[in-house]
């Protein structure tokens, strides 16, 4: 199954609605990444609000997808983890690391804008 | 008046089917968000455990309500392997992603009951929520066989 | 029973004090404030005590003889001669020798909750069975109260305010066990979403003892806000507790920190684009 990958401006944005399998978990992110490659986006947004289970390997994998688009240049930010979510991954010990997180889309686009003014001034080292 | 659903586990999205009638099952007996996400994902880690390790086993969700309050049992169940180092396995701190029962001490946490059972050949996790809120009239008068007060 | 009339004053001191054992013996079972009743194998009511009327508003001319279902609200009432049935039958006990709580019906049809115990009464004949009430409504009030006050203490005493646009301060005060961190972190969760909070402060100047488990509530606490998209600043860190914190080899190095609540406001007041000017 495909999950729709938009580009609004120089940023990506992708939504998942539906719970993924394992499987499906992986081709999202090799196509989030063939999408960076193709569009060469700056920025990349993924939202999460539909998700109400979002376990181990699904938190890895979107880690893990936010630091491989980093390596590709693209600054992530993750939006809409419902509370629930949130405290279940502490509790597990496998919270997101070395990720930007938005409450919201608008505040994650925001947060997109801020991320890459700041690389363009220097002020966060690559 | 016990409903009981087993689930069989041997593809990816038998996993997510696991997680989808946990959670079902939670919502249904007045469990919060907090809890219905903390069952799933437990019951997400350990029949993806089952895939991983054992390649196929079972799933047992079991509606455990009784008059004083509302309770799941989820049983997990496979003739895989089994656990190694069981010892180890459960102790906080232990690998993080990778390695056979990874998650384990993280997946006991998140519910209420976590008992582990596993030998080569046969592992059996069994997993139990409650609802910290009392029923509101008991179900049944005589319908739990001995239980006492 | 004697045959001779003139051992009288004997067989009337026997029956005196055979009557005087049974009439104790029911004053004894009328005396007690646990409502007894006994039944046979169908349910139907022989004995009914001063108790057991007063607890459930009926007379005992009203019960004797009727089925004990009538004592019952739905849908208990209806499932009982089933459950009779099943134990005389099979005599697999799931009552019979266990005490339980339950639920009764009044005569004025009010529900109210009991404590059941039911036994079998050793008969050479018929089945019969005693069953010994406590009319416990008091007792679960008291306990919901103290369960009720309990909830509205913790929620009290956890609050998250919003102290601007976006800012959210997270006092916390006392004592944190896990029950209690649960709560602290489950309310700023909502509150960060209800306020749509961009920067949570986290205050720990009220709170006496750090430890290495205290240490990791508060790092869940940042964390699970983090991910929801908001900056969390922690403040009011005492030099005592730093040390501790050090010397637990407690990793805050990602959490950023300001010495005083003051300054922590200042700053998140910055990152939200205010600024507080002097008049």
């Amino acid at each position: 199954m495909t999950i729709p990958i938009l580009k609004l401006h120089d940023t990506l944005l992708t939504s998942i609605q539906v719970e993924l399998t394992d499987d499906d978990a992986l081709e999202f992110q090799a196509d989030v990444l063939d999408k960076i490659r193709t569009t060469e986006a700056e920025g990349l947004v993924i939202d999460i609000t539909a998700l109400e289970v979002v376990d181990s390997y699904l938190a890895r994998i979107l880690n893990d997808t936010a630091t491989m688009a980093k390596l590709l240049g693209t600054e992530t930010v993750i939006c809409g983890m419902q509370p629930a979510v949130s405290l279940t991954l502490v509790e597990m010990g496998r919270q997101l690391i070395g990720v930007e997180s938005a409450l919201n889309l608008d505040q994650a686009m925001e947060k997109v804008e801020i991320l890459l003014a700041e690389r363009a001034n220097g002020e966060r080292g690559l | 008046m016990r409903e009981l659903k087993t689930i069989s586990i041997s593809q990816d999205q038998d996993v997510v089917a696991a997680r989808a009638a946990s959670r079902e099952l939670a919502k249904s007996l007045g469990f919060g968000a907090a809890d219905q996400t903390r069952l799933a994902t437990a019951v997400s880690e350990l029949t993806r455990n089952i895939l991983r390790y054992a390649k196929k086993g079972e799933c047992h969700i079991e509606d455990e309500t009784d008059d004083l309050r509302a309770g799941i049992r989820v049983v997990v169940e496979d003739q895989g392997p089994g656990i190694p180092d069981l010892d180890r396995a459960m102790e906080d701190g232990f690998t993080t992603g990778g390695g056979l029962g990874a998650g384990l001490p993280g997946t006991k946490r998140l519910v209420h009951d976590f008992d582990i059972q596993s030998r080569p050949g046969h592992t059996k996790i069994s997993i139990r929520m409650f609802s910290k809120k009392r029923a509101a009239a008991p179900k049944a008068l005589y319908a739990i066989a001995g239980r006492s007060r | 029973m004697t045959k001779n009339p003139r051992a009288k004053p004997r067989a009337s001191k026997a029956s005196s004090e055979k009557t005087d054992s049974s009439v104790t013996l029911e004053a004894v079972i009328n005396s007690v404030l646990d409502g007894i009743i006994t039944i046979d194998a169908k349910g139907t009511v022989e004995t009914f005590n001063r108790a057991a009327e007063r607890i459930f508003g009926y007379s005992l001319d009203e019960v004797i003889g009727q089925n004990v279902k009538m004592l019952m609200p739905a849908p208990f009432a209806d499932e009982h001669d089933g459950y009779l049935k099943n134990y005389t039958d099979t005599g697999v006990k799931k009552i019979i020798g266990i005490g339980r709580e339950v639920v009764g019906r009044r005569s004025n049809g009010t529900v109210f909750p009991l404590d059941l115990a039911v036994t079998e009464m050793p008969t050479t004949g018929a089945r019969k069975f005693v069953g010994i009430v406590r009319d416990i409504s008091e007792k679960k009030e008291s306990e919901n109260l103290i369960a009720r006050q309990s909830d509205a203490l913790m929620e009290l005493s956890t609050p998250a305010i919003k102290i601007w646009d976006s800012v959210v301060l997270l006092p916390l005060i006392g004592v944190i066990d896990t029950n209690r961190a649960q709560q602290i972190i489950e309310n700023l969760l909502e509150s960060v979403v209800e306020n749509e909070a961009r920067v949570v402060i986290v205050d720990v100047t009220g709170v006496p003892i750090i430890d290495t488990t205290v240490a990791q509530h508060l790092l869940k606490t940042i964390g699970a806000a983090g991910m929801l998209g908001a900056r969390v600043i922690l403040t009011g860190i005492s030099p005592e507790i730093a040390q501790t914190l050090v010397r637990l080899r407690v990793d805050f190095s990602d959490i950023h920190t300001c010495g005083t609540l003051r300054a922590g406001v200042g700053e998140a007041l910055a990152s939200v684009g205010m600024q507080v000017i002097a008049k």
